[in-house]
């Protein structure tokens, strides 16, 4: 039961971290979009992007996919159709 | 990362200034003008989600409860 | 072409059920001046804008806007979950209840179902652009007036989210039409 538990809080905490690092990605975005010259803005884009990928990968390898029409492979059975889906775990 | 919010006002990191606000007194009319954002730095994320921007000189206390 | 992410933007744990809140919340999914309305509009509006940058960013608002769709149906969804009949009566959704039980349909705060007529496309930027920056203050404010209509936290947070992005989304449609006033601009001396 413990280590249940302990697992939520990783798999919680995991997908916390690249909530955060997406939202940032989108934020600095829709900046890049008016504003295509900043180098800065487009390193920092990309540091957040790298991380994100890495995270990503590491979740998906765990707890299923995230993104589906090929963006990431699964395990049998196919994890895309597994609960709960975002409205409801609030995710 | 952005462990701590560092500003940094460097002129080679600020956009295109063509298009940076005329004087005052080369407005025109009948038109609008937004000011165009600088780039400043970053919120460290964990605060970015919870605040609605990652851009500190976009962020906005919401006023009131 | 859209893909789909199996996680919301910001999260949304609404721990306690409010029928008569889910009613007021629904204009920001169905209304006027939800977060539908604004996808579509931005969606439409990204084909004839004049330059990548315009396309680009009139693409990408309008697909944060779809993520924010999905926030709002959550809300509904999750604070419409335990609800009795008896209680979706008495918050007035009885006729919501009758015609779709506790699914989701875009309508307004008063039942009005979601219509096209609440956005516009007229092909000109510095008129689409104008549109968007008035929708973005539309849904600033009502972010604001549902905020004062509920004491929840967890709705409160999810609101104000939504709030700070409409602030962003303003600029940025600001920023747009500085450029396409620019380009009009240059090609006036030619």
């Amino acid at each position: 039961m413990d280590k249940m538990n302990e697992n939520k809080s990783s798999r919680e905490e995991l997908l916390s971290k690249i909530r955060e690092l997406e939202f940032a990605a989108v934020d600095l975005n829709l900046y890049l979009d008016n504003n295509p010259r900043n180098i800065k803005a487009v390193e920092d884009y990309n540091r957040i992007s790298e991380e994100l990928i890495k995270l990503k990968k590491l979740y998906e390898m765990e707890y299923g996919v995230l993104t589906n029409f090929g963006y990431s492979q699964s395990r049998c059975p196919w994890s895309w159709v597994e609960d709960p889906w975002p409205w409801e775990s609030g995710e | 990362m952005y462990q701590n919010f560092t500003p940094y006002s460097n002129p080679y990191f600020i956009p295109n200034t063509r298009s940076m606000m005329p004087p005052m007194g080369e407005l025109e009319l009948v038109r609008a003008y937004i000011v165009r954002q600088p780039y400043t730095g970053l919120f460290p994320l964990s605060e970015a989600l919870h605040k609605g921007t990652i851009f500190p000189n976009l962020y906005m206390p919401y006023p009131g409860k | 072409m859209w893909i789909y992410e199996k996680k919301l933007e910001h999260p949304v744990k609404i721990k306690s059920k409010d029928v008569k809140m889910a009613k007021f919340l629904i204009t920001q999914y169905g209304g006027p001046d939800g977060e539908l309305a604004a996808a579509l509009r931005y969606l439409n509006q990204r084909y004839t804008m004049p330059t990548g940058k315009t396309k680009a960013i009139l693409n990408d608002v309008g697909t944060e806007e779809l993520a924010h769709v999905e926030m709002i149906a959550t809300m509904v969804y999750q604070l419409l979950k335990d609800a009795t009949v008896e209680e979706l009566k008495e918050a007035g959704l009885g006729g919501h209840y009758a015609q779709h039980d506790k699914a989701l349909f875009p309508v307004d705060a008063n039942g009005v179902p979601f219509s096209a007529t609440y956005f516009a496309t007229l092909g000109d930027p510095i008129t689409d652009l104008h549109e968007d920056m008035a929708a973005e203050q539309k849904a600033r404010a009502t972010y604001e007036h549902l905020i004062t209509l509920t004491d929840d936290h967890d709705v409160k947070d999810v609101l104000k989210f939504l709030w700070a992005r409409e602030i962003v989304h303003y600029q940025r449609f600001g920023e747009a039409l500085q450029d396409v006033y620019d380009i009009k601009d240059k090609k006036k001396y030619y």
